[in-house]
Formats: C-alpha cells, sequence, structure tokens
C-alpha cells in the first residue's frame, strides 16, 4: 500500500515539472491544436484537391394523422458515395428516438427535487410519451429486407457488397411515429395543440430515417443524438408529398410543384402580385384563416415539394395559419420571404414577420454570399426559435387585447434574423453541429447583430457589444468553459456558443483587423464553404490566411480557454526634457519639489517653527541654513554656455522643442491578451486616441511600459474607453485613478434625484 | 444565468445588493406563482409587481449570519432592456462573520438556471456560481 503511495507521488511530481517547462506563452502558434493540413483541407483553411462529400436523394411520401396525431411516410434514398473509398455499412440518424421511452436522453437527463418544483418541470420530469420510430420495413429496390441494426438515435444498415467509390446505393424505409406535444414535453418539432376551436399547428423536422455524413474528419459522423447537438447532413435533392387535411395550409422547404391542386385561384393570383410588390401581400387574410379554422374538413389534399441542394427538409401544417409573402430580388431572381401563422401571432407577425425575413435575406447577403433558395419561411410556433433550410419556426405571442411589449417586439425581429440567418449558417455553410454548436450559433448570432443594426441603430441587440459578454467571463470559473467544447458539455449554452463567439468575431472586426481585413476574409470563408462542410480549423486558417493576421493567440485566448481581460494602467511618471539651462530647469525642480504632497508631521511642526533651537539661537545658522537650491547663480549659468556651445546644431534643436513624455506601465492583470487602447485627455480638453496592438504582450509579460509625448500636457488618461476588449475590471483603467460608482449607487442616486421612467409614465395617465 | 454584485459598504454598514436576471425569465416565474400577468417594465405594469419579486425573493435568496436569516431590504427594481435588475440591502450585516448564501432564483422552473455571485470584500472578490445542486454556500 505504501509503495502504491510514493510512486503516485512521483509522478505528481514529475507531471507538475513537465508543465512547468513546456511553452506557455499566448502567441504559440496553435500547431498541436488544429488537425494537421493535408490534401482533403490545406494549410489556407481551404477543400484540398482531394475534399470529397457525400450526396443523398429524398423521395419521400409522408401523411399527418390529425385525429391521432401520428405522423406516417415511406421514403426512398439514393446514397452517392463520392469518397474514395468503400463503404461495408451506411448509417442512417433516426433522431425521433431520442423521445423512445428508453432514450438515453431520458436516462442521462439529471433531476433533483428542490425544495419546490414547478408542475412544469414535473410533468416533464414524469412523462412517459412514446415517440420513437416505428420502422415497418427496411428494403432494397428489389422489394428484399435489409440487415440493419438500430443503436439508440442510429440505424446501421449492412450491404451485401461495400458500396464503392462512385457508386450509388438506393434503398426504402417504412416509418411512423407519435407526434409529440411541444408544450407539454418540449421539443424543435412537435404540435401545439388549441383549445378553444379543438385545433393543431404542426412544425413537423427531422421527422424522416436521414442519412448521416461520412467524411474525412469523422468518418461516419455517428454520434448519438441527446437533444442538444443538433444536426449536421448531406446535401442532396428531395421529392416530397405531404398528405393533411384539406383544409389545413402547409409551409415547407422547397418549391410548391401542385399549386393548382391545393391553392384557390385567388390565392395563386395574390401570390404572382407578391413578387413584384414593395411590402408583403396576403396570401391567405386573417379573416379567411378564422372561417377556416372554426370548421373541419374530412377530405384530405397532397401538397407536393421539390427542393435541390438541401441538407434537411422541415414543414409546418394547420387550419389555422394566416399566410402573407413579398418577392426579394437577387439580380434576375426572386426569393419569395414568407410567413405563416395564426391569429394569436398578430398584429405583431403580419407587421414584422415577412419584413424580417426579407431584411435577413438582404443583410446576410451582403456579408457572405447571395441566398440561393428560392424561398426563405418564418412560421409562428409559440416558445421557441428553430431552423431548417428555407424554413424556421419561430415564438412571438402578443397579449390577447392586441397589446405587445417592446421586448416582445424585438424578440421576436431577431428571432426571425437569427433563425432565418441560419440558412446561411448551418444550413448551406454546412459546419457539424452535433460536434459544434459555436460553428452555426456563433457565425450568426454575429451576423445577426449586424442585421441588427441594420435594422435600428439603436436596435436592443442582446450579443455582440464586447461589454454585454463581461458579466458571463469575469469572476468563477467552474461553471463555464471554452467555446471549443463538444455540444453536449457546454454549460451556459447562450453565453458559450452564441453570445461569447458572437462577441469575439465583432472585436476582430472592429478592434483587432478593422471592418475591411474583416469583412473580406470572413466572406471568403462563407464563399469557400457555401454547400460543403468545414471545420473549426478552416474557420480559423481562411480568417488568417486572407487577411495576412497572425490570430492564434486570439483563437487560443478567446475559442481554447476560459480566460478573461483585464488590463491595468498601474502608474504614469511625467517626464520633459531638460536642457540643463538653470534660467528654467531650476524653476522646474522647485515646482516638481512643492508639488509634492507633505508629510503630516511636516505640516503640525510648521506651527511650531519659531520654538526650533535655530530660531531661538541664531548662532547655530551657518551658510547652508540660507542656502536656496533653486536659485540661479552666475556659475550655473557660465557652466550651461559652455555645455551648450558645445552641442551640434541637431541637438540643439532637439532641446528647443519643448514637449511632454509620459511613461506608462501597464499590468497584464487576466489571462487574456488583448490590444492596449488609450484615450488622452489634455489640460486644454483636446483628445487623442492611441491604439498598441496585443502583441505588446508577446514576450509572455505580465507588464508593459510604453512612453508617450506631446506638446501639451495632459490632464487624465482613459483605458479602453469606447469598451472594446470586454475588460472585467474598470476601475484600474483610468490615470488619476477613478472611483467607478456601483450598479447599486447609480440606482439610489437615481432614486434620490428623480421618479423613474414608469412613475412618470404613471403619473402621467 | 443571473449575476449577483454584492459589496459592503463601509459608511452605511450594509451589504448592497445588485442582482441582474433575465426580464422574460423573471416574469414567466412570477406570473406562474401568482397566475396573474404581470407586464413588467411596462404601462400595464401589475401595481403589486414589486410585493411579487419581494415575496418570491422571501423563498429564493437568504443571507444568513449566527443561524438567523438577515432581514432583507427592497430597495427597488429596474428594467433595462432584456434584464430586469433587483437591488436589495442588508443593513447591520457583519463582514467577519461567518455568511450562508442562499440563492435559488429562478431554478424552480429553469434547471438549467445558473446563478453567479461576486461578493467584494475592499479589492477582493469573491466570485462563486450556485445552481440545481448546489443552491447555497457559506463565506
Amino acid at each position: 500500500m505504501k509503495r502504491i503511495l510514493t510512486v503516485i507521488l512521483c509522478s505528481a511530481g514529475l507531471m507538475a515539472y513537465a508543465q512547468e517547462s513546456t511553452n506557455k506563452n499566448p502567441f504559440r502558434q496553435l500547431k498541436q491544436e488544429l488537425p494537421a493540413p493535408n490534401s482533403y483541407r490545406t494549410a489556407a483553411g481551404f477543400p484540398g484537391h482531394e475534399y470529397y462529400q457525400q450526396k443523398a436523394d429524398y423521395v419521400m411520401n409522408v401523411e399527418i394523422d390529425d385525429k391521432k396525431q401520428i405522423l406516417a411516410g415511406e421514403e426512398t434514398v439514393t446514397y452517392h458515395n463520392m469518397s474514395p473509398d468503400a463503404l461495408p455499412y451506411l448509417w442512417v440518424q433516426l433522431d425521433q428516438n431520442m423521445r423512445a421511452k428508453d432514450s438515453d436522453t431520458k436516462k442521462i437527463a439529471q433531476s433533483s427535487i428542490g425544495e419546490s418544483m414547478s408542475f412544469d418541470n414535473l410533468k416533464r420530469m414524469m412523462n412517459d410519451f412514446d415517440g420513437g420510430f416505428k420502422l415497418d420495413f427496411v428494403k432494397g429496390m428489389d422489394g428484399q429486407d435489409l440487415k440493419y441494426t438500430v443503436n439508440k438515435t442510429m440505424m446501421r444498415i449492412d450491404l451485401d457488397e461495400p458500396l464503392k467509390s462512385g457508386e450509388s446505393f438506393s434503398f426504402q424505409i417504412k416509418w411512423w411515429y407519435n407526434i409529440n406535444d411541444r408544450m407539454q414535453i418540449g421539443g424543435r418539432s412537435g404540435y401545439e395543440y388549441f383549445e378553444e376551436e379543438d385545433n393543431y399547428l404542426y412544425t413537423i423536422a427531422q421527422f424522416f430515417p436521414r442519412m448521416a455524413v461520412y467524411n474525412d474528419v469523422e468518418g461516419w459522423q455517428n454520434k448519438q443524438f441527446l437533444g442538444r447537438g443538433e444536426f449536421t447532413l448531406p446535401f442532396g435533392d428531395y421529392k416530397v408529398s405531404i398528405t393533411v387535411p384539406e383544409d389545413h395550409t402547409i409551409a415547407s422547404t422547397g418549391v410548391l410543384q401542385n399549386p393548382k391542386e391545393v391553392l384557390t385561384a385567388k390565392q395563386i393570383e395574390r401570390l404572382e402580385k407578391a413578387k413584384t410588390a414593395d411590402q408583403p401581400i396576403l396570401i391567405t387574410t386573417q379573416a379567411e384563416a378564422e372561417k377556416i379554422e372554426k370548421k373541419k374538413a374530412t377530405g384530405k389534399k397532397t401538397w407536393t415539394y421539390h427542393a435541390e441542394n438541401v441538407r434537411d427538409f422541415g414543414f409546418a401544417s394547420s387550419r389555422k395559419f394566416m399566410w402573407d409573402a413579398v418577392g426579394v430580388k437577387f439580380g434576375e431572381r426572386t426569393v419569395m420571404a414568407m410567413s405563416y401563422y395564426p391569429k394569436e401571432g398578430n398584429p405583431v407577425w403580419e407587421q414584422y414577420s415577412t419584413k424580417a425575413v426579407a431584411h435577413t435575406l438582404r443583410s446576410y447577403s451582403d456579408i457572405t454570399f447571395d441566398y440561393p433558395y428560392p424561398v426563405a419561411i418564418s412560421v409562428n410556433s409559440k416558445s421557441i426559435g428553430m431552423e431548417y433550410p428555407m424554413i424556421c419556426f419561430n415564438y412571438g405571442r402578443p397579449e390577447k387585447d392586441g397589446t405587445y411589449t417592446a421586448r416582445l417586439k424585438y424578440g421576436v425581429i431577431s428571432v426571425i434574423i437569427h433563425e432565418v440567418g441560419h440558412n446561411f449558417f448551418p444550413m448551406i455553410v454546412n459546419s457539424d453541429e452535433r460536434q459544434w454548436t459555436w460553428m452555426d450559433e456563433g457565425l450568426n448570432t454575429f451576423c445577426q447583430y449586424l442585421a441588427e443594426m441594420e435594422w435600428d441603430v439603436n436596435y436592443p441587440s442582446r450579443r455582440g457589444p464586447a461589454y454585454k459578454i463581461v458579466d458571463y467571463m469575469k469572476g468563477d470559473k467552474s461553471n463555464i468553459t471554452p467555446i471549443m467544447t463538444n455540444s453536449e458539455s457546454i454549460f451556459q449554452f447562450g453565453n458559450n456558443a452564441y453570445g461569447k463567439p458572437a462577441t469575439a468575431l465583432n472585436i476582430l472586426r472592429e478592434t483587432i483587423m478593422d471592418r475591411e481585413l474583416f469583412d473580406y476574409a470572413f466572406k471568403q470563408y462563407a464563399q469557400t464553404w457555401k454547400f460543403k462542410h468545414p471545420t473549426p480549423a478552416d474557420f480559423f486558417r481562411v480568417m488568417e490566411d486572407a487577411s495576412a493576421t497572425d490570430l492564434d493567440w486570439f483563437w487560443r485566448g478567446w475559442f481554447f480557454s476560459t480566460d478573461h481581460c483585464d488590463i491595468a494602467l498601474n502608474d504614469v511618471k511625467w517626464m520633459q526634457i531638460s536642457d540643463k539651462n538653470p534660467e528654467k530647469q531650476k524653476p522646474f525642480e522647485k515646482k516638481i519639489a512643492e508639488s509634492k504632497e507633505d508629510f503630516v508631521g511636516d505640516i503640525r511642526n510648521e506651527s511650531n517653527a519659531k520654538n526650533t533651537v535655530v530660531e531661538r539661537d541664531p548662532s547655530t545658522k551657518d551658510f547652508y541654513n540660507s542656502f536656496d537650491p533653486y536659485k540661479v547663480t552666475d556659475l550655473d549659468k557660465s557652466e550651461y554656455k559652455k555645455y551648450y556651445d558645445k552641442l551640434t546644431a541637431e541637438e540643439k534643436k532637439m532641446l528647443a522643442q519643448k514637449k511632454n513624455f509620459y511613461e506608462l506601465n501597464f499590468e497584464l492583470i487576466g489571462g487574456l491578451v488583448m490590444p492596449v487602447i488609450l484615450e488622452f485627455t489634455f489640460t486644454d480638453g483636446t483628445t487623442q486616441k492611441e491604439y498598441i496592438p496585443a502583441e505588446i504582450w508577446k514576450m509572455g509579460n505580465k507588464t508593459a511600459k510604453k512612453v508617450f509625448w506631446f506638446e501639451k500636457e495632459l490632464k487624465s488618461i482613459n483605458l479602453d474607453p469606447n469598451l472594446e476588449t470586454a475588460d472585467v475590471d474598470r476601475s484600474n483603467n483610468y490615470w488619476p485613478a477613478q472611483v467607478v460608482p456601483s450598479r447599486f449607487e447609480l440606482f439610489q442616486q437615481k432614486e434620490r434625484e428623480s421618479e423613474n421612467e414608469m412613475q412618470k409614465s404613471k403619473r402621467s395617465k | 444565468m443571473s449575476i449577483t454584485d454584492m459589496e459592503y459598504n463601509e459608511a452605511s454598514k450594509s451589504l448592497q445588493i445588485s442582482m441582474k436576471l433575465f426580464a422574460d425569465d423573471l416574469e414567466f416565474v412570477l406570473e406562474k406563482e401568482q397566475n396573474v400577468k404581470v407586464f413588467l417594465g411596462t404601462e400595464k405594469e401589475h401595481e403589486k409587481a414589486d410585493d411579487f419579486i419581494k415575496s418570491y425573493l422571501n423563498t429564493h435568496f437568504f443571507i444568513e449570519q449566527s443561524k438567523g436569516s438577515l432581514p432583507l431590504t427592497y430597495v427597488g427594481k429596474e428594467i433595462d432592456k432584456d434584464y430586469t435588475w433587483i437591488y436589495i440591502e442588508v443593513k447591520n450585516f457583519k463582514v467577519k462573520v461567518e455568511t450562508l448564501l442562499t440563492n435559488s432564483m429562478l431554478i424552480d422552473y429553469f434547471k438549467d438556471q445558473t446563478n453567479k455571485v461576486n461578493y467584494k470584500k475592499g479589492d477582493e472578490v469573491n466570485s462563486f456560481t450556485l445552481y440545481n445542486q448546489n443552491i447555497s454556500k457559506e463565506f
């Protein structure tokens, strides 16, 4: 027993030693963290000359049973093996199995009983809903059963012969499942029940067995679906027929193939008008929708859609939908921006939804690439925001009396911008969401921030500006993880995968790189990886390669660590060049000596001056008692003349300049290296900004000194005056030091000074 | 995530607390608890909104010293875009006495809720995070 203990101690000691001697410089390159470049993915972050990707095409018939809330379907999948490898088996995703009775999602969900627990939470914890896939058959095109094995949310299809490089394989699956009640047990897809008129609103997604991605990075992307890490799928073409009650309206990925069979002549006419309208046109009005939702038709209708080069397919169906649309021009092409919503979404949805969709398409296209799909749809869906190709489900329900808060209005616009924006990341720039949430959420939240700023300069954006991430980054780090953490293991999803990466990109754009360099590199990344599968390393590399900016330190600090930024301005020394002219030098020295603070004892002893020995007995005085060190003597003057005459003309010119020199002492208190941004305010009230790149910390130094010189005299210095660096402690950013009042003190002050906005508004009634 | 900044004020011998919560989340919880619409920060704000917050605070936020809860003084609230700030003062707070803080705000409705607390004493900041399985901390 004892010997084991010794061994453990020894190895622990060695580890500590090994750590101390490794390179800890924050500017060391990311060679160990990023995978080696190869012929599939280059060191510049581009697809290599052997880059490949798989393709999966689908032909599907699905039907909603509105009485039993069951979705049933039959699909033919054609899988094209574009990889250089022969594949002995295929993996298919069965994401609905996350809702199976015995799913891992339920097993690993931590539960505890606190002092109080809400009924909603209790219901969710105790739910025994069975929403898993029921597979009727898995067959080859010859009608013979295929051998398959279901491993939770994944299904392996075993092939008789390996599928060779360049070959295709088709198979058929018939399936059904119980649709979940989103309001009771949650979920991205499912139904919402409206008790008043006994109606359902279905938002249907990840609803069919879908091909997993196979690529050079993961092999088969068969990481189980636990609920958080979303999806990645190969691109492909879809032909889908959806059968629903005949009075339902469908919103779907793709282009409707049989409008004459499912729409009225009036609707078709309105749609045509909407293409060139400058305001959204109602295809189904509120009055029409309210009439339809009151009755229940008995027949069925089938809506057929085609979608090309998409990585997934989603749709919504209800007899409650109003519908509006407007065309958005991209060159000669017209994209239809459309919204579907029940009356419960109005008046906000009719006013804003489709306009937000159209604005998103234009804004995102500016910074990435022209939106390539023919439609973009926003569907009103209580409590969630969730994206699929060409279609997304967004929250936003005003009060029953039609009023709503500013928070709801901006919430609706923001969620629509965000979810429509997901068309770009990850629907088209197809990153792997199950591995990396930030690659789509972070990039998308960044673009969302830009789009919000274009909606209104005073838009109340939640995420983007550096100072908004400070609360998350400062203080206790036990419940935060680096951005580069797998989707299932992230604490504080919103801050980690949305807020922090969006802020980091915004800092790159505004502060580290500048807008022109950043925008070129970001666009390069988006265009290069559009309709392809990028990884984090590809993003990091393109951003550097297209801008000639070494950003390894930035990725390391912001993406691979939980460090925060705290830079302090500790000390400022003021100097002037001494030309040794005693007539100027001595008064200056006197001024400095007099400006020094007096020791308390000296001040008190002053009053006792008359009683000192030298005053009472003048014979104790000599030369030194009357000597004035600041008096200019003839000797001083002649010595100065001798010194000055020996100087060269150039040296004399330098001396003639009246400059003020300031030595600033900085300390890097936080672990994150960032630029040092300074605002100097002079005694005449003018200001000047200086920017020192983050490389001032490149030696791994924790302190840095820098001298600045000005004609004018300084009154004060402010470090990071425009809140660009997410510095967590502003109290050490000022010279002379300033007390930063706490939020509490500010509130107390305000309370004392005046009534708040709400009191004012109440009084005015 | 909520943030609670606590700082001892030497002059007033009190602990000053600013708590920042997502406005929507707080409103959701208050409405569930009271079964009425609250309309926080709007013209239609329920006249008892402050009482609702006080009563929720009284069952989810405690500061104990010498085995007794210290009385909290509710100073007020402020709605700033997406966030609601709640201000609380604890009079007669003794800096040197061992203190137990319990903060389970919103955790009963949002099981992933985390409540970060930054306690500033002079230049020192003691920062910790409370969550579902760990709602109290001694300092």
